[in-house]
């Protein structure tokens, strides 16, 4: 792997590493990221007992040459956005790891993580309260935004 | 002058060059100037205004002053002139200097052959290179590159040896500087059969590719611990400097551990046993076999938690997390660049914030330039 940046090096491992052994429920599209390591696709499954069992999920994951010490970009989509209190529908995730929580010591796999067990712990289908307004004013980088984070229980 | 003049000086002064066409378009042969002969060959280009000069064992800005638009004769007065003038009209005594030299490295070379015709080795096509295939008595094998040199009295310079704390001196004779080689080997055998044992048995963490020259050994213990083993090469057998790297907790419990075990340290027994009874172990663990492949776990003991490697710019990571329940390692830049990121506090000569595993503290030297 010789030739590669410290923070190429570290894609190319975590991709690695998500390819042969993937959370459950979890597939990356390994051609797309081999094509550019900086942006992936990872197909994401609603898990079975909780309200999204059957639904398939797409989260698009950036990374600036800056990775780890700058967190990826993570939002939902396609064609099915989850229906939750922190996801707005333009696929916006409020989740601190994200954004001001985020360290280099985190990676894919445990935002990966994060984000099924928020999808997991929902108690009722609905779009956050402000949905409307935020995705009529929002910037296109959700690490624009400056997040309120609503609870920590969901 | 007139071209016919000319014509005539080219005839009677460069007899070594001869016309390959009949219309003047072509010369080729040797030019000689001070008793040196010069390969070269003159060819009109297709505008057959220039001539297109090829001349041979001299440097190139030879050539810069010249006008090929001329005819040959005077291009070839004044290339004379320019050789005549630069070092390398001195190349026809070189030659016969050349000549001796090559003798001489063929006369050593066979003489060796002769001496150890069972010794792999290799002459160089330039002859100025030698390497020889060295096996001890424990069927080791040691590689010796000798560059030859024309320029002093002893030719012979060992270039490529891997010995601990060993400097050949250059050797008139080859014979003489392979005899001093070998004797060098035999007298650290026992020390290479240390070295060996413990690259077989234990996992070395640094250096990435053990050489013999190395003297030091940083070993595995558990998890984020380690041990650097820095040998005595000449006097392996003295109590070696014993350095612990990992948790603080961890190194004091081994460096406790060492002040109690080391009086009963016994040189005539078997090193490594020796320094396992001073750790109080049975054996270092093993390397584990492939375990990345198999299950692939994203940071391997050893490697930082930031970067995910063990080697960055060749520096392994020496920052252990203070907080025993982390204990995570970083690299000293990873975790510099990623505290000033954070805008963390700075004094003199560190930086003090959060642990990206744990969120407790965690301090780390500012960077040296």
């Amino acid at each position: 792997m010789a030739g590669l940046s410290p923070s190429e090096r570290r894609l190319q491992k975590e991709l690695m590493s998500l390819m042969k052994e993937p959370p459950p429920g979890v597939v990356v599209d390994v051609d797309l990221a081999e094509q550019n390591i900086l942006q992936w696709i990872i197909q994401m499954e609603g898990v079975s007992g909780t309200l999204y069992e059957g639904e398939q999920f797409q989260l698009q994951f950036k990374f600036s040459r800056k990775y780890p010490f700058d967190s990826p970009e993570v939002t939902f989509i396609g064609a099915n956005i989850p229906v939750h209190p922190h996801v707005y529908s333009n696929g916006h995730i409020c989740l601190s790891i994200l954004t001001d929580d985020w360290s280099p010591a985190l990676s894919v796999q445990s935002v990966c993580l994060s984000i099924v067990s928020m999808l997991s712990s929902c108690k009722e289908k609905k779009r956050p309260p402000d949905n409307a307004f935020y995705v009529k004013t929002c910037n296109k980088n959700p690490k624009k935004t400056k997040w309120w984070y609503h609870d920590d229980s969901v | 002058m007139s071209t016919k003049a000319l014509d005539l000086e080219l005839f009677l002064n460069y007899p070594g060059i001869i016309p390959l066409s009949k219309s003047n378009d072509e010369f080729g042969g040797y030019l000689f100037v001070k008793d040196a002969g010069f390969p070269i060959s003159l060819k009109k280009d297709k505008d057959r205004r220039r001539y297109d000069v090829q001349l041979g064992r001299v440097r190139s800005e030879v050539l810069a002053g010249v006008d090929f638009g001329e005819h040959p004769a005077l291009i070839l007065r004044k290339l004379s002139e320019f050789i005549g003038k630069s070092a390398d009209g001195d190349r026809g005594s070189q030659e016969n200097n050349d000549t001796d030299f090559y003798r001489f490295v063929m006369r050593e070379y066979v003489e060796f052959k002769k001496f150890y015709f069972n010794i792999g080795s290799k002459l160089s096509h330039d002859m100025r290179c030698i390497e020889i295939l060295h096996v001890d008595e424990s069927r080791r094998q040691h590689k010796l590159q000798i560059e030859v040199k024309s320029d002093c009295k002893a030719a012979f310079n060992a270039k490529i040896y891997d010995l601990p704390e060993c400097e050949l001196q250059d050797d008139n004779s080859l014979l003489s500087l392979y005899g001093k080689f070998c004797e060098v080997v035999a007298l650290y055998q026992p020390f290479f059969d240390l070295l060996d044992e413990i690259d077989d048995t234990c996992w070395i963490l640094d250096p990435e590719t053990p050489k013999r020259k190395d003297a030091y050994r940083r070993i595995a213990i558990t998890g984020n611990l380690s041990v650097v083993i820095q040998f005595n090469a000449k006097n392996f057998v003295e109590l070696p400097i014993l350095k612990f790297l990992g948790p603080k907790h961890e190194c004091e419990e081994y460096s406790k551990k060492l002040t109690a075990n080391f009086s009963k340290w016994e040189p005539e027994d078997q090193i490594l046993q020796e320094i396992l009874k001073l750790l109080e172990l049975e054996a270092f663990p093993k390397k584990p076999v492939k375990a990345s492949l198999e299950e692939l776990v994203l940071v391997n003991s050893g490697e930082c938690c930031i970067c995910f490697t063990m080697r960055l710019d060749d520096k392994l990571p020496e920052i252990v997390c203070p907080n025993p329940c982390c204990s995570q390692l970083f690299h000293e830049q990873c975790l510099y660049q990623w505290l000033f990121c954070l805008n963390s506090r700075k004094f003199y000569f560190e930086i003090i914030g959060d642990c990206p595993n744990c969120e407790k503290l965690i301090r780390c030297p500012l960077p040296k330039n």
